[in-house]
C-alpha cells in the first residue's frame, strides 16, 4: 500500500512538473537570455543523464571501451552524424575494445 | 467534388501516418537502447511492488530513474522520504517542459496538457532536433505523440518481461547503448561554444556527484552546466 501512494503521489507531482510550465509559459514573454539559460538547463540535463549512465555502463573490463566509445560517438555527434551510424560505430568501437582488454 | 474530397481526405490520411511512422522510427532507437535499463527496473519492482505498480508506475511516473527511486525509497525511508526523492531525480522535467512550451506556443492547450505525460528526456531532446523543421503543427503535433507512446509502449513491456524474467538476460553490455542514444540527440550542440561548455560542465559535475543522494547530483550539474554556459558565453 505505502509503493502505491508513494508512486502515486511521484506520479501526480512529475505530471504538475510537465504540465504547469507548457500551460503557463506558452505565451509568456521572456528575455532571449532567459530562453537561451532554459534551453542550455535542459542540454545540461541530457549531458548528466549521458554522464551518469556512461558511469554505470564503465566498469572493471568495461571502463576503457565504453569511455572510449562515448569519445567517438561525441566527435561523430558533434558532426551530426546520424543516431544509427553513431551506436553502430559507437558499439564496434566498445566491443573492439572490450576483445582486447580481455586479452590481457 | 466529393472525388476530390474523398482524395483530398485520402492525402491527408496518408500524411497523417507518414508522421506518426515518422515519430515512431525516431524515438525506436531509443527504445531498444533503453531496454537493458528497463529490464533492470523491471527486476527490482518484482521485488518491490509487484507487475501492476510496475506497469501503471510506469505510465504514472514516465520515468525509469524516479520509478526506481521511489520503489527502493519507500523499504528504506518511508513514503515521505520517497515522495521528495522520486520528484527530487523528475525536477529536470520542469526544465524540459519550460524549454518545450516556447517551441509549442502555436500548439492548443489540449495538445500540451495531453502531451505533457510524455515529456521526458528522449522525447524532449527529439522535439528540440526538430524544432527548427518546417513542420505544421499538426504534423508535429503527431509525431510527439507517436514517439511518446512507441517509448512508453515500448519501455513499460519491457519492464514487465524484466519483472517476469529477473535478471535472467545477460544486459551487461548493452547498457552503452543509452548514452549512444542520448549523445545523437544533443551531438549537434557540441558545435556550438556556450552549449559545449554547458554540456562538458554538467557531464563533469554529474560523473563527480554520482554518489551523491538521489536527484541531487543531477540538479547540480544542470545548474552548473546552465550557469557556466550563459556566463562564459556572456564573457567570450
Amino acid at each position: 500500500m505505502n509503493v502505491w501512494i508513494a508512486v502515486g503521489v511521484v506520479g501526480l507531482g512529475s505530471f504538475a512538473m510537465r504540465v504547469l510550465p507548457l500551460v503557463t509559459l506558452g505565451r509568456a514573454e521572456l528575455t532571449e537570455r532567459t530562453q537561451a539559460a532554459i534551453a542550455r538547463a535542459g542540454l545540461a540535463a541530457v549531458a548528466a543523464l549521458i554522464a551518469v549512465s556512461t558511469r554505470s555502463a564503465a566498469h572493471g573490463s568495461t571502463t576503457v571501451p565504453a569511455l572510449a566509445a562515448v569519445g567517438v560517438a561525441s566527435v561523430l555527434g558533434a558532426r551530426g552524424a546520424s543516431m544509427m551510424r553513431l551506436v553502430a560505430s559507437g558499439g564496434a568501437v566498445y566491443a573492439a575494445l572490450w576483445l582486447v582488454v580481455r586479452q590481457w | 467534388m466529393s472525388a476530390l474530397a474523398a482524395a483530398h481526405r485520402g492525402s491527408t490520411r496518408s500524411e497523417a501516418w507518414s508522421d506518426v511512422r515518422a515519430g515512431v522510427t525516431s524515438i525506436a532507437p531509443l527504445v531498444v537502447a533503453y531496454v537493458p535499463f528497463a529490464l533492470v527496473i523491471g527486476t527490482v519492482l518484482a521485488e518491490h511492488g509487484g507487475i501492476v505498480v510496475g506497469v501503471v508506475g510506469t505510465w504514472m511516473i514516465f520515468g525509469g530513474s524516479a520509478h526506481l527511486a521511489t520503489v527502493r525509497s519507500v523499504e528504506e525511508g518511508g513514503v515521505a522520504a520517497a515522495v521528495v526523492t522520486g520528484l527530487l531525480v523528475n525536477a529536470r522535467l520542469i526544465v524540459y517542459s519550460a524549454g518545450l512550451a516556447r517551441t509549442w506556443r502555436d500548439q492548443p492547450r489540449w495538445f500540451r496538457v495531453a502531451a505533457a505525460p510524455l515529456v521526458i528526456d528522449p522525447t524532449w531532446a527529439l522535439a528540440e532536433r526538430e524544432a527548427p523543421e518546417p513542420l505544421d503543427p499538426a504534423a508535429r503535433r503527431r509525431r510527439f505523440l507517436a514517439a511518446g507512446l512507441a517509448l512508453g509502449v515500448g519501455f513499460s513491456s519491457t519492464v514487465a518481461a524484466g519483472m517476469v524474467v529477473g535478471g535472467r538476460i545477460p544486459t551487461t553490455h548493452l547498457g552503452i547503448a543509452v548514452p549512444l542514444c542520448l549523445l545523437a540527440m544533443v551531438g549537434p550542440s557540441l558545435r556550438r561554444g556556450d552549449d559545449a561548455r554547458a554540456v562538458g560542465v554538467a557531464a563533469t559535475i554529474a560523473w563527480l556527484t554520482a554518489t551523491w543522494p538521489s536527484g541531487t547530483g543531477l540538479l547540480a550539474a544542470i545548474v552548473g552546466g546552465a550557469v557556466a554556459g550563459r556566463s562564459w558565453g556572456r564573457g567570450g
